[in-house]
């Protein structure tokens, strides 16, 4: 006999708290259970060496009180589609009035970039997916126009919005080009996204943003950003 | 051999604790009551959900779901499971919406899923102390069928017995049994072949 009738039979044996009079007289068994019993004993140690996180608690409150406030999810998305509507009429009319008055600036086309010591580096489109990787200390550079929005996030936790109520260094605007250029401290995924036009739905989670917009019709793009 | 001890964090609930919820709830006191619950398991589910989904950032996310939804919930707990039991319930709930929705996202990028946070291979030894096992064998439990992992998880992760691991995961208690014998020699062989090539793959 060897240790594989234990892990065929005597497992199962030991799973239903039966004796076994097999092992007792088997080495290779004994070990095997002995080896079960590891692994048993540092199952429960997954996770288990994870920093706490002091402001978990804090976030949950914070969730309770934004849904508390919200309304229901389909009034959410027909507020969303209406004030888009709106938006995009007021920019028309706006941008007719400016037509006729003098000459516009050209549209700036957003761009991100991620660049260590002002130098563009790996930025690629994959699959029309625009994709980029870059290392901690690297910058964060995004470019848009007057009117756009730029919204990014970590691992779906909102870092920065540009503009934002708050004044923030990193976000810049001007009567033509709204720029964010963001130190990148932290690894992981960040994703930001680029709206062409006013958009009134607060930030919350970039795929939820990606629904609104989509379900709003607004042009925007998106480009994750992998820093190692 | 090594023996491993249970996380210091792990405390069994007393009756003292669920006793001062269920007078939270009584008195209609539903923040306490939350507060109370947040402080007794939040941690456990955090690490519930990093065992099922084995992503940190899913799994705070997956912890934060949770207690929004049992505050919803509080006011019709009936009290038929115990609290631990109800939360796990839920959490093994979200935490399979979690990892299908993270799915669908990176398919739809084709970004590198964050959800299998790789170890750095400097960081594997051949001295593998007991974190390092764990996180061979959060690796491993990842790539077993969720079925499977779902029962090793709620018996052995959990510490529940197979009757409440049942209650939890709607299966019988034997087909969880039997889940669980025939993954663990699967885990034993994923373990040691990660161990021997002295990076986890």
């Amino acid at each position: 006999m060897t240790c594989e009738r234990y892990w065929r039979e005597g497992v199962v044996l030991a799973e239903r708290g039966l004796d076994d009079p097999h092992r007792e007289g088997c080495l290779d068994c004994a070990r095997a259970h002995a080896s079960r019993q590891e692994l048993l004993e540092a199952l429960p140690l997954i996770g288990a060496d994870i920093p706490e996180d002091p402001y978990w608690q804090a976030r949950v409150w914070e969730r309770i009180e934004g849904t508390a406030a919200r309304p229901p999810w389909r009034w959410r998305w027909q507020l969303a589609g209406a004030l888009a509507a709106a938006a995009a009429l007021l920019l028309w009319i706006g941008v007719g009035r400016d037509r006729s008055g003098r000459d516009q600036p050209d549209e700036v086309r957003p761009s991100v970039e991620v660049t260590e010591s002002d130098v563009p580096i790996r930025s690629t489109v994959v699959n029309g997916n625009h994709r980029h990787t870059g290392h901690v200390r690297d910058h964060l550079l995004a470019k848009a126009g007057a009117t756009s929005e730029i919204r990014i996030y970590r691992e779906n936790h909102l870092v920065l919005q540009c503009p934002s109520p708050q004044a923030s260094a990193e976000c810049v605007r001007d009567p033509h080009l709204t720029t964010v250029d963001l130190l990148l401290s932290v690894p992981g995924t960040y994703d930001v996204i680029i709206i062409g036009a006013p958009f009134t739905l607060p930030p919350n989670r970039p795929d939820e943003d990606v629904a609104a917009l989509e379900s709003a019709a607004l042009s925007y793009e998106e480009h994750i950003v992998v820093i190692r | 051999m090594a023996m491993w001890k249970k996380p210091a964090g792990d405390v069994e609930p007393t009756v003292h604790d669920e006793d001062e919820i269920h007078a939270a709830l009584r008195a209609n006191d539903l923040r306490r009551a939350l507060t109370l619950l947040m402080n007794r398991y939040g941690d456990e589910v955090y690490r519930f959900a990093y065992a099922m989904t084995r992503s940190r950032h899913l799994a705070d996310e997956v912890r934060q779901q949770v207690f929004v939804e049992v505050y919803r919930d509080l006011t019709g707990f009936a009290g038929r499971a115990s609290f631990r039991a109800w939360l796990l319930g839920i959490t093994r709930h979200r935490c399979l919406d979690a990892t299908k929705k993270h799915r669908r996202w990176t398919n739809r990028f084709k970004n590198e899923p964050p959800l299998d946070e790789e170890l750095d291979e400097h960081e594997l030894e051949r001295d593998v102390d007991r974190s390092k096992l764990a996180k061979i064998l959060a690796a491993c439990l990842a790539k077993l069928a969720p079925a499977a992992r779902d029962a090793v998880v709620l018996r052995y992760h959990q510490d529940l017995s197979y009757d409440e691991a049942s209650a939890i995961a709607g299966d019988q208690a034997g087909t969880l049994q039997q889940r669980v014998a025939r993954a663990l020699p699967v885990l034993r062989r994923c373990v040691d072949a990660r161990l021997h090539a002295g990076a986890p793959r």
